[in-house]
């Protein structure tokens, strides 16, 4: 085995589950998020071809899988006016509003957030929900830290507002299970 | 799916997020080998796939050739297949231009989304001089030529709707791609107003 299908090896070992996911918050149908994750898988190992260490293994396969992605929704998408950026979503009207109140947040209802998002918006949230931090999510999106920490406050406003409606709900009533 | 937040922490969307199952990932180093020929293969077909306004062009200037010996007519035609011949490799050499998916680990996700949206709007740029201007220019001849003819033959109205339906088209197709140029451009802007807050 070369150096290149060892790194990939590793990388996929370590981030597998996570590019899964990464994969799942541009494609939401089933047969399209598995042709992504395959263009993500080729890319990831044909990138490691020009791996440099120059920064994290981490930081590089994320930076692949996202921008093979964008690419893909930017193929697929005639027009972009149809996604919407952090700053569009937080002025519409809160959709919680219409939720019952024994309802809580749900998966489907976080990827369909992810799903109408902007790419880079998308790329940030995807890395907040990962658990990165604010300086590793500027090295994969390049954008600055204060920057990325406005659009993730804007991201914790955002699901607050949609969902703790549901959580507060939930944490006054006793569960029924 | 919906099920997924039966489990720790279901009203974290972060704990959502990560928790979510998972589906069995059968990508094999040799599956992966093989993708990569078969996806070359395949981009190599799409490329070869856009030069379909070539036949285009050609047989609408073929038929509208046989329909006349007159020398104006006869060069607007052979321009219009030298303008589509020429434009399609202006508009491939912006495709390849494309940053391929192994160096895009070189570009931070701002860099490559603003690089791709300024290729797309380049591209359609290209589509609308290059390719939309040599099928305008060979229809509208061949449109002129017969109804030249239909009123030699005392029909005019007779090319009215072959007329009708190819503006019609050539007015949408222009519609869309202009929309989808604006929309990059606005998107663009939004981008530089980022860098700037960077």
């Amino acid at each position: 085995m070369s150096a290149q299908d060892d790194l990939y090896n590793e990388a996929i070992n370590e981030y597998g589950p996570s590019l899964e996911r990464l994969a799942r918050a541009y494609e939401a149908e089933n047969e399209d998020r598995r042709d992504l994750l395959q263009e993500i898988h080729i890319a990831i190992w044909r990138s490691f071809e020009l791996y440099n260490a120059r920064c994290s293994v981490r930081t590089w396969i994320f930076r692949v899988a996202h921008n093979v992605a964008v690419s893909r929704v930017m193929r697929k998408r005639r027009f972009l006016s149809d996604l919407a950026s952090l700053e569009d979503l937080e002025t519409l009207p809160d959709p919680a509003a219409e939720h019952s109140a024994d309802q809580k947040p749900t998966l489907d209802q976080v990827w369909e957030l992810i799903q109408q998002l902007k790419p880079l918006d998308r790329q940030v949230i995807v890395s907040y929900l990962e658990e990165m931090d604010a300086a590793s999510i500027g090295d994969v999106t390049g954008l600055s830290p204060q920057n990325v920490a406005t659009r993730i406050h804007r991201i914790k406003n955002l699901l607050a507002r949609r969902y703790q409606k549901g959580v507060s709900d939930d944490r006054r009533q006793p569960k029924q299970r | 799916m919906t099920g997924a937040n039966q489990s720790n922490g279901e009203n974290d969307p972060k704990k959502l997020w990560q928790n979510q199952p998972r589906e069995e990932t059968t990508m094999t180093l040799e599956k992966i080998h093989l993708k990569a020929q078969r996806l070359r293969a395949r981009t190599r077909r799409e490329l070869l796939g856009n030069i379909a306004t070539i036949p285009f062009s050609i047989a609408v200037a073929w038929f509208g050739f046989l329909q006349t010996h007159d020398l104006e007519f006869r060069t607007a035609f052979l321009l219009s297949v030298a303008w589509t011949v020429l434009g399609q490799s202006f508009v491939h050499r912006g495709m390849w231009s494309a940053t391929p998916p192994e160096r895009s680990a070189l570009l931070t996700g701002f860099e490559f989304y603003r690089r791709e949206i300024a290729r797309r709007r380049n591209l359609l740029g290209r589509f609308l001089q290059w390719t939309l201007g040599p099928v305008i220019l060979c229809v509208g001849t061949l449109i002129v030529l017969l109804t030249g003819m239909a009123r030699s033959v005392g029909k005019p109205g007779a090319v009215l709707p072959f007329t009708t339906l190819g503006i019609l088209w050539l007015v949408a197709v222009f519609l869309q791609r202009s929309r989808g140029q604006r929309e990059l451009k606005q998107e663009i802007d939004r981008l530089n107003q980022m860098q700037s807050a960077r």
